[in-house]
């Protein structure tokens, strides 16, 4: 326009069409390479990074509390989205002054992209549909501040792709995501035998939160359908103590999921009685240790009292035997051999009966053979 | 009241309270052993099938503990009856073991490998029924022990029992129940239901009667003894 004025100034007719016709080709020129993704949303990234590339630029609230507005571009740069502009996901704002922008900026909804056949080729999941249904959700839906949305547990800026991280680390990594609000969990969860085998002997194979809690589908743990609940943990917990795997990788051969299958409670379970014990009842929860540990439920010490939780008048007596009973296994002493001479007996009794109506019969019809001659 | 041996060709052989007590017994039996098989078998459909229709667990419980008291009731019945009534005292006493038994044995296994044509000279109860009804006192008063064991911890009543305690008797009550099933039952069902000359079915056990035929055939002691003394009087408790 400038331009246009000045040539008008000085009256050059022929000017003012060049000048125009070199404006339109560099607009063209701008244009298209501003168009091109990748320039475009670094431009308008450079321009939000004038203030949010300042590591030292926050907000003070009305109560005090102090929110970090400052966006580490290097890690953005790292992460999976660092091909598209901050207007794709923060696309509430579009005006921008001096004095920056609108305040109330609303959450970044993560499911714009992130859904089945999007046009934009955002990793199309279903997730989010499980997570309609989670305690967090529920949560979020009460207008409970504090409840989780994807970004808390993967991250804004910063988030990195599941598959770049080892197993490891993204076990180690999800009990710190959990801790920023499940901190006293946390602080059990880190001396019981799979924290302080995760943590100290760096052993991914132990179960970190959302191997038993879940992912995207947690809930409470007194909802019927979720992983961990009455009649339904020892069938999460038989996911590693049930399993083939787990077994053939340390040599061990452990029947514990399938003797409480058969026992009282296992049954009372399995028929959806909710008062008798399941592994957590006598193993705990997050506190879960070893048999040998003073602090834990089962030693023999405690065990007593782990009985007594459901059963008040138990007694040392009454404690007195082992649990997971197996017939079928030599460990279990005397009931292995009181079941090995029953079954023995059994089978022998049967096939002396067998003998001897078969004998019976054959006598029998024989005669009546004979008679009716 | 005397009554002659024979009427109509027939001898009574159970008196109506005998006929009574068999029937308790074997719908107590069978109620036990389907409500104990269900949670025996619980993961099979079986077991399922079985405890939906009981009710659920909890009711599958006490439906085995009702009729487990009902047999603890006739046993006390049937001690009594044995021990005090005239019948009952006769009756146990042909339920003793004695010499012949074994000679009857010898000559019945000898019969039945076909190497030799005498049969067996049984009395009132041959061999068979002899086993089946000491069998069942006997399987009787395990399963009452034990049932009683375990019941006492279902009703949180005694905590002076070791744990181990309760899984052996656990143990034993399943297989001594499972036994029971597999060789009085099925012996029993195979002797009046399945063998030749009684199927379908031997209907002692509804009209107390055994034909005279019957009676020489199976029990031919019995069969002399009341031959020898014609004028002889069978003496019988209580109506038919």
């Amino acid at each position: 326009m400038r331009s246009i004025r000045i040539n008008l100034e000085n009256g050059k007719l022929m000017g003012i069409f060049k000048v125009n016709i070199l404006f339109f080709i560099i607009s063209i020129f701008v244009f298209t390479k501003l168009n091109s993704p990748e320039l475009y949303s670094q431009n308008q990234n450079q321009k939000c990074l004038i203030c949010h590339g300042k590591p030292d630029f926050k907000l003070k609230n009305d109560d005090g509390s102090v929110k970090q507005l400052f966006v580490n571009d290097s890690l953005l740069a790292r992460s999976p989205h660092s091909k598209i502009s901050c207007y794709d996901c923060h696309n509430d704002i579009v005006e921008i002054t001096a004095f920056g922008h609108k305040k109330n900026v609303n959450k970044v909804q993560c499911t714009r992209c992130h859904y089945e056949n999007n046009p934009v080729g955002a990793p199309e999941t279903e997730k989010y549909l499980e997570f309609q249904e989670s305690v967090h959700q529920l949560e979020l839906n009460k207008g409970n501040p504090n409840a989780p949305n994807c970004q808390s547990c993967h991250g804004s800026h910063d988030i990195v792709k599941r598959k770049s991280l080892s197993s490891l680390e993204l076990k180690k990594k999800i009990t710190q995501i959990c801790a920023k609000c499940h901190l006293d969990i946390y602080a059990v969860y880190k001396n019981s035998i799979h924290g302080s085998e995760l943590f100290e002997k760096n052993n991914a194979d132990v179960p970190s939160c959302t191997d038993c809690h879940g992912e995207h589908t947690i809930k409470k743990h007194d909802d019927p359908l979720s992983s961990v609940y009455e009649t339904k943990i020892y069938g999460t917990c038989g996911e590693c103590h049930a399993s083939e795997k787990i077994f053939e990788k340390y040599g061990i051969k452990s029947d514990k999921i399938k003797t409480y299958e058969s026992s009282y409670h296992g049954i009372a379970v399995q028929f959806g009685e909710k008062t008798v014990a399941n592994c957590a009842s006598c193993h705990g929860v997050h506190d879960i240790r070893p048999q040998d540990d003073p602090a834990s439920l089962i030693n023999p010490a405690n065990i007593v009292k782990t009985c007594g939780k459901c059963h008040p008048d138990a007694n040392a007596n009454y404690t007195m035997g082992k649990i997971h009973l197996n017939p079928h296994n030599e460990d279990s002493g005397s009931i292995y051999y009181i079941s090995g001479f029953f079954k023995w007996l059994t089978l022998i009794t049967i096939f002396l009966l067998a003998i001897h109506v078969m004998l019976d019969l054959f006598r029998k019809l024989k005669h009546k053979k004979a008679l009716t001659k | 009241m005397n009554k002659t041996k024979f009427q109509n060709g027939y001898l009574i052989r159970f008196n109506l309270i005998e006929r009574i007590q068999h029937i308790i017994l074997f719908v107590a039996l069978i109620m036990l052993l389907l409500t104990g098989l269900s949670l025996s078998y619980y993961d099979s459909w079986f077991g399922r099938f079985m405890i939906d229709i009981e009710g659920g667990l909890e009711s599958r419980g006490n439906l085995h503990y009702f009729f487990a008291f009902v047999l603890m009731a006739l046993g006390v019945f049937h001690a009594f009856y044995v021990t005090f009534s005239d019948k009952g005292q006769s009756e146990i006493a042909h339920m003793k073991y004695t010499k012949k038994d074994f000679r009857n044995m010898l000559i019945s296994f000898r019969y039945n490998f076909g190497m030799g044509k005498a049969t067996p000279y049984y009395g009132r109860y041959n061999l068979s029924q002899k086993f089946q009804y000491w069998g069942v006192i006997f399987g009787s008063v395990i399963m009452i022990t034990t049932g009683i064991i375990l019941l006492l911890k279902v009703w949180k009543i005694a905590m002076l029992f070791p744990k181990w305690l309760w899984d052996i008797t656990n143990l034993v009550h399943s297989f001594e129940g499972m036994m029971i099933f597999l060789v009085l039952f099925l012996w029993h069902i195979y002797d009046v239901h399945l063998s030749p000359g009684v199927f379908p079915m031997s209907r002692v056990w509804l009209t107390g009667k055994i034909s005279e035929e019957e009676l020489k055939k199976e029990h031919p002691e019995e069969y002399d003894e009341i031959n020898k003394d014609k004028s002889g009087e069978w003496k019988i408790d209580g109506n038919i």
